[in-house]
């Protein structure tokens, strides 16, 4: 059974003990470059966690206001695109 | 003589059962090999004493241990325990690890075996054993199905079944079946108060399996792509489970990302950001695989609403190697840039087959080309728009809204169309999706309906059989609409029409003079009259309900068994592009 390959079985689960929670998420806790882009979503190495342990660690969090940005129009008309954009009206006007 | 090491593990397993400890009884009834020395016992045991022809002996067996219990209520008997012991010690008896598929039919006999058990008034007691046999037959269903070398078989057996017209049921999909009876055993609890909730405020009786036998079964309905069924399972929930804040973390995140996968893939991207935004949240800081998956479908939704992640938010650790994927389309909707968002978006171009495979890119192309289209009109307004103005004559105040040329808007929309068509620059390719249509150009939307003139037979030669041939009569003489290439008036109209439509325009359309007129400006700057920001005017247009996220307890208002058809639910998020 490939199950039983990873050692995962109930005996293995049966120890669910606050101490090894540690380890255990330490293990989840590959290089990000390392990361597979597999579509499965990994079961969680623990059941439940307090609120505090989803919160991201000092120093990555990001702040935590405007972690989405709402107003993201551009208004600068001086750099390259609007530069060709200008031209090409111009341009079109021209021709007329 | 009777089999003294199986005697003892019954006479143990009474013991458990009278103590109604279910932890205990999983963690004894071990299936998974490498069995330990003592269960290697019992199966020579088995072997020895009660052979493949001996079940009824098996059985008495096991009565002869097990306890007469209360019967409970719901008039469960022990025979069904019994039962699944036998099938328990049947199943160490026959197994046999080298024949994946066998173990897989096995494992699933007794999964159901122990479904069956948990009726029984000591159905609670059973939940555990249910709940590993469930997550150990997932794994082995997702683990057959990777290697099709060894389904082979299965597959023709399928087709078979599928020519005597029934509905072809794969291996993941049938295991995923015989865990949602699980999931329906729990869902269907009637003990305790009709809340559901204990007096301790958690799940009462099986009930605290809903969301673990809820998670397998749509775990493996994602893997094969039966959506139809998880929404069976969203449906189910919101009708008779408790509130899912009552439930573990990891149960909560995992439930409330595949409710935002079904909801995204099905076009809700508001209700999808709001479940995907709280599994985000409540995820366990240091599980990075997972935040990672939240994240896409999360940060994806929140583009097509007009809400775009913040470099700080892409720099976290989950979010490795995702601003180079997301930042472009974000810059390119900002800009109002239609070349870059198509070229970005085409299927040759670098991330596409990152996108396809995340099943994310028609969404982001096609949604999101609306907010191209509305970065444009608003870039024309900000280089070319009249700003409006208040003239005096007399007692007569005349005011002029704050105008485009739409005619503008279609000489940027041209020069930028004719950059992706490659105009001048490169031939256009062509690929597979297209049809054979040229390259990174828009196709008809029924574009694998329009057969070109040229292979339609004359009417002596037509062959019945040949599908290609065939033409309506009705439609003999029809003239397929080919689009054109670039953007003409007709089409600028059109889509700022439906842009005021949707609220990401306010104004209104001059056909006379071809110009977009903004209304209602006052005092306050045109531009922000005239396009107000995304989110705002998609926030205020959401539903903000998800069906099948149940957030508070309430009194059950229909029967068991009633069904919720989400799918008449209205699309939240940006209106058709």
């Amino acid at each position: 059974m490939s199950a039983a390959a990873d050692g995962s079985g109930p005996t293995a689960k049966a120890t669910t003990a606050a101490a090894d929670t540690s380890t255990t998420l330490k293990d989840q806790q590959k290089p990000a470059a390392a990361l597979e882009e597999d579509d499965e979503f990994e079961d969680f190495p623990v059941d439940d966690w307090a609120p505090e342990e989803s919160e991201v660690p000092p120093g990555q969090e990001g702040g935590t206001t405007h972690l989405w940005e709402e107003s993201w129009d551009d208004d600068d008309t001086s750099e390259d695109f609007s530069k060709q954009l200008k031209e090409e009206l111009a341009k079109v006007k021209g021709q007329k | 003589m009777s089999p003294p090491t199986l005697d003892q593990f019954l006479g143990e397993i009474a013991g458990i059962i009278k103590e109604k400890n279910g932890t205990q009884l999983q963690e004894y009834l071990i299936y998974e090999p490498p069995l330990p020395p003592l269960y290697n016992k019992i199966v020579s045991e088995i072997k020895q004493f009660y052979p493949t022809n001996s079940q009824k002996a098996l059985e008495n067996k096991c009565i002869s241990f097990i306890p007469e219990y209360d019967e409970g209520d719901d008039g469960g008997s022990r025979t069904s325990f019994v039962m699944f012991m036998v099938k328990y010690f049947t199943f160490l008896r026959d197994v046999n690890v080298d024949n994946l598929i066998e173990t897989h039919d096995l494992l699933k006999a007794l999964l159901n075996q122990s479904i069956l058990a948990l009726s029984s008034s000591i159905g609670v007691i059973v939940l555990p054993t249910v709940v590993s046999l469930s997550h150990t037959l997932a794994r082995l269903a997702i683990g057959l199905d990777k290697r099709p070398e060894l389904i082979e078989h299965l597959i023709k057996r399928e087709s078979v079944v599928e020519n005597e017209a029934t509905e072809r049921v794969t291996l993941v999909e049938s295991s995923a079946n015989v865990i949602r009876e699980a999931f329906k055993k729990c869902l269907s609890e009637r003990s305790g108060p009709p809340s559901g909730v204990d007096s301790n405020g958690k799940p009462e009786g099986r009930r605290v399996g809903i969301y673990l036998m809820a998670n397998l079964c749509l775990k493996l309905f994602f893997h094969c792509r039966k959506l139809r069924s998880a929404e069976q399972i969203f449906g189910n929930i919101y009708q008779q489970s408790p509130p899912l804040g009552l439930f573990p973390a990891a149960q909560r995140v995992t439930f409330l990302y595949y409710l935002g996968r079904y909801l995204f893939a099905n076009n809700h991207f508001y209700r999808a950001q709001l479940a995907l935004q709280t599994a985000y949240d409540q995820c366990h800081a240091q599980c990075i695989s997972q935040r990672r998956l939240i994240f896409i479908y999360l940060t994806t939704s929140n583009i097509i609403l007009g809400r775009f992640p913040s470099s700080r938010l892409l720099q976290r650790p989950e979010a490795a190697g995702l601003a180079e994927k997301f930042q472009p389309i974000c810059a390119a909707i900002a800009k109002g840039d239609l070349a870059s968002f198509r070229k970005y978006m085409d299927l040759d171009a670098q991330h596409a087959e990152w996108f396809l495979q995340k099943r994310i890119l028609l969404q982001l192309s096609n949604r999101c080309e609306v907010l191209v289209w509305r970065s444009l009109a608003r870039r024309t307004f900000t280089l070319s728009g009249s700003q409006g103005a208040v003239t005096s004559q007399g007692d007569v105040t005349r005011k002029a809204a704050p105008t485009l040329s739409l005619q503008d808007m279609l000489t940027l929309a041209t020069l930028l169309e004719k950059r992706v068509l490659g105009f001048a620059e490169d031939t256009p390719k062509s690929n597979g999706l297209t049809n054979g249509h040229t390259g990174t150009q828009r196709t008809h939307t029924n574009a694998i309906f329009v057969f070109p003139k040229a292979q339609t037979p004359p009417p002596q030669e037509a062959d019945a059989e040949l599908p290609y041939s065939y033409v309506d009569p009705d439609l003999a003489d029809v003239v397929d609409p080919e689009p054109p290439l670039l953007p003409n008036m007709e089409i600028i109209e059109s889509i700022v029409a439906s842009l005021i439509e949707q609220g990401l325009l306010h104004g209104f359309i001059s056909h006379a003079q071809h110009r977009f007129a903004i209304t209602g400006v006052k005092d306050a700057r045109p531009v922000q009259v005239g396009f107000p920001r995304v989110w705002d005017v998609i926030k205020a247009r959401a539903n903000k309900e998800v069906p099948g996220w149940v957030k508070e307890r309430k009194a059950p208002a229909f029967g068991p068994g009633m069904v919720v058809n989400l799918s008449g639910a209205r699309p939240a998020g940006a209106a058709p592009g």
